[in-house]
C-alpha cells in the first residue's frame, strides 16, 4: 500500500524558467522579469546600403526607357500602332500554358522590336557566348575594324544591302584571302564576325551606313596591311575613303587593356544588336525610313572560322523565332500542356517573399474556368511545326556504276 | 492661460562653413562614418549633406568634427540607389560612407570619379 503522506524532501521548488527572476535580483526580481513577454523597448534598426553602381544602373534604364518612349510616340505617328504597343508593354505579358490539372506555367513574350535593348540583349546574349568560345586562340591575334562609306541623305533599302555586298567582295578579296607578309609567306585572314549599323547625324541631316567588324588574323598583322586595306576597299566602293582599325583588346578591373584576351564585355560591342537611335528617336519619319531600310536584313553576320556560331541558328534577326522560344514550346507541349487563348499580365503575378512567383487568385481562377469551361485538345496530337527550313533532295535516279573520272582512272591503272 | 509661448532661433554662417569633403578626398577604402545633420543646397552643385563624425578629421592640419559631403556623382548615384530601396533623408540617420574606388574617365579633360557605399542604420520607432 503506498504512503498517503510525501517523501522526506520530495518536493523540489519550482524550476526557474527563461525569463523569470531566479532570486536575489534587484528589486526582488521585477526587473529582470519586466522585459519578459514585451517588446515594447527593445529598439529595432533599420539598415539600408547603396552603392554609386546601383545609382548609375538606375540613371541608365531611366535613360533607355526615356528614349524607348521617344520611339513608341514616333511609331504610333507613323502608323505602326501594333510595333509600338508590342514595345510599349515588351516583358510585360506572358503565354499561359495549362494541363488539365491545373498546373500553369508561363512563357514570356518579347517585343522582338529593332528598338528594344532588352530584346537585343536577349538576341545577342547566346552569340556572345558561342563566340566566346571561338576566340583567345594560341598563334592568332584579333582585330576591330570599322569600314565607313560616304553619308547619304535618304536611306534605303539599297544602301543597306549595297554596304552588305561590298564587305562580301572585300571579304572574298586577296587582301583578306591571300597576302604575303616580310618573309614572304602567304598569310590569311581566318573569319570573323560583321555588323552593319547606321547613325544619323542631325548636322548634316544625314545618315551614315558603317560595318563594325571583329576578325580573326594570324599573331602579327604587318602594319601595311592597312595600306592595302584602304585600296581594296577604295577599288569596291569607289568613293569610300575612311576606315579604323585597331586590336581588339578587353579591359580588366583595374582599367588596363589586355590585348590577348577576348571577353564577352568585348565582344558585345560588335555583336550587340543596339539601334543608336538617340539622334532620331523623337522623329518618326525617319523612325520610319530607318525600318523600311533595314527591313529584312541580316545586320550580324559571321564568316570563315566564325561561321560556325551562325551555321547553328546563334545569330537572330529581329522577327525571327528564337531557337529557345521553340524549344521552350515544344517541350511543354511534351509535358502535355496547351497554350491559352490569353495572356497574362505581369500584374497577375505575384512576387513572394522567398523569391518564387505565384499567379493571383483572379487570374487563376479566370484560368481554371476556362479549362472547365472549354474541352481542350488535350489528347496526344502531332507536336507543332518547328519552323526551320528544311531543304528537300530530290532523287532523280540511280548513279551510274563508274562515272568519267573512274573510268579515266581505271584505265590509267591498267 | 493666455500666455504667449515665444519661439527663437539663430543663425551663424560659421555653422555652415564646414569642411567640403571634394572629390580629391578620397581614396579607394577611406571611410567616413556619422550621424547625418542635414542638408543645403549649394549655389553651385547641387545638395550638400552635413555629417557630425564619430571620429574627428585632420583635414589641411586643422581638426573637424562636423563635414559636408557635395554632391559627386558618385555620392548622388549612391543615394539614388538608396532611395530605390526606400531610404528616405532623415535627421539622426547613422551613415558610413565608403569609397569603393576611384573611376577613370572616359573622356579626355573629365576628371575621375570616385564610387561609393553608402550604409545607413536608423533606429526606428519602438513599437507599440
Amino acid at each position: 500500500m503506498a504512503s498517503p503522506l510525501q517523501p522526506l524532501a520530495g518536493k523540489l521548488p519550482p524550476a526557474p524558467r527563461a525569463g523569470f527572476a531566479a532570486g536575489g535580483e534587484a528589486e526582488g526580481g521585477r526587473a529582470e522579469a519586466r522585459y519578459v513577454h514585451t517588446d515594447r523597448n527593445i529598439s529595432q534598426v533599420q539598415g539600408f546600403r547603396g552603392h554609386s553602381a546601383g545609382g548609375r544602373e538606375i540613371e541608365r534604364q531611366n535613360r533607355r526607357d526615356k528614349l524607348t518612349h521617344k520611339v513608341v510616340a514616333s511609331l504610333n505617328r507613323c502608323g505602326r500602332e501594333e510595333q509600338a504597343k508590342a514595345l510599349a508593354t515588351c516583358g510585360e505579358w506572358f503565354d499561359v500554358w495549362a494541363r488539365p490539372s491545373g498546373e500553369v506555367k508561363l512563357l514570356p513574350c518579347p517585343c522582338d522590336s529593332i528598338f528594344c535593348p532588352d530584346c537585343a540583349n536577349r538576341r545577342s546574349r547566346p552569340l556572345i557566348k558561342k563566340l566566346a568560345g571561338m576566340v583567345n586562340k594560341k598563334g592568332r591575334s584579333y582585330w576591330f575594324l570599322t569600314l565607313t562609306v560616304p553619308n547619304v541623305e535618304n536611306l534605303s533599302r539599297y544602301d543597306i544591302s549595297e554596304i552588305s555586298e561590298q564587305f562580301a567582295k572585300l571579304w572574298s578579296s586577296w587582301v583578306f584571302q591571300e597576302f604575303e607578309d616580310e618573309n614572304r609567306v602567304t598569310q590569311r585572314i581566318y573569319g570573323g564576325v560583321r555588323s552593319i549599323e547606321c547613325v544619323y547625324e542631325p548636322k548634316t541631316k544625314s545618315w551614315h551606313p558603317h560595318i563594325h567588324v571583329l576578325f580573326e588574323a594570324p599573331r602579327r598583322l604587318p602594319c601595311w596591311w592597312l595600306v592595302l586595306l584602304k585600296h581594296a576597299w577604295l577599288a569596291i566602293t569607289g568613293d569610300a575613303r575612311y576606315l579604323h582599325l585597331q586590336r581588339a583588346y578587353s579591359v580588366t578591373k583595374r582599367g588596363k587593356k589586355k590585348y590577348n584576351r577576348l571577353t564577352a564585355k568585348a565582344l558585345l560591342e560588335v555583336v550587340k544588336y543596339v539601334t543608336k537611335c538617340v539622334e532620331f528617336a523623337g522623329d518618326h519619319l525617319l523612325v520610319d525610313e530607318f525600318l523600311h531600310a533595314f527591313k529584312g536584313h541580316r545586320r550580324i553576320q559571321c564568316f570563315g572560322s566564325f561561321h560556325a556560331a551562325a551555321a547553328r541558328g546563334e545569330a537572330r534577326e529581329p522577327g525571327e523565332d528564337s531557337k529557345e522560344v521553340l524549344e521552350a514550346e515544344s517541350s511543354l507541349f511534351d509535358d502535355g500542356f496547351r497554350r491559352l487563348p490569353f495572356r497574362a499580365h505581369f500584374k497577375d503575378i505575384e512576387i513572394l517573399p522567398d523569391g518564387s512567383r505565384q499567379l493571383s487568385f483572379d487570374f487563376m481562377a479566370r484560368v481554371r474556368g476556362y479549362v472547365q469551361a472549354t474541352d481542350l485538345p488535350w489528347a496526344l496530337s502531332a507536336p507543332p511545326d518547328v519552323l526551320e527550313t528544311k531543304r528537300r533532295i530530290k532523287f532523280t535516279g540511280a548513279l551510274p556504276e563508274r562515272s568519267e573520272c573512274q573510268l579515266s582512272f581505271f584505265e590509267a591503272v591498267a | 492661460m493666455s500666455q504667449h509661448e515665444v519661439q527663437n532661433w539663430t543663425g551663424r554662417s560659421d555653422a555652415i562653413a564646414v569642411p567640403l569633403l571634394g572629390a580629391e578626398f578620397w581614396s579607394d577604402g577611406r571611410l567616413v562614418a556619422g550621424v547625418f545633420d542635414g542638408m543645403r543646397e549649394q549655389k553651385v552643385g547641387g545638395p550638400a549633406f552635413r555629417v557630425i563624425l564619430d571620429d574627428v578629421l585632420v583635414l589641411d592640419g586643422e581638426e573637424a568634427s562636423v563635414v559636408e559631403l557635395p554632391s559627386l556623382t558618385g555620392i548622388k548615384q549612391a543615394l539614388q540607389d538608396l532611395r530605390q530601396k526606400g531610404y528616405q533623408l532623415r535627421k539622426g540617420d547613422l551613415w558610413s560612407v565608403r569609397c569603393t574606388g576611384i573611376r577613370k574617365a572616359k573622356k579626355e579633360g573629365f576628371s575621375d570619379s570616385p564610387e561609393f557605399q553608402i550604409d545607413v542604420m536608423r533606429r526606428a520607432a519602438a513599437a507599440a
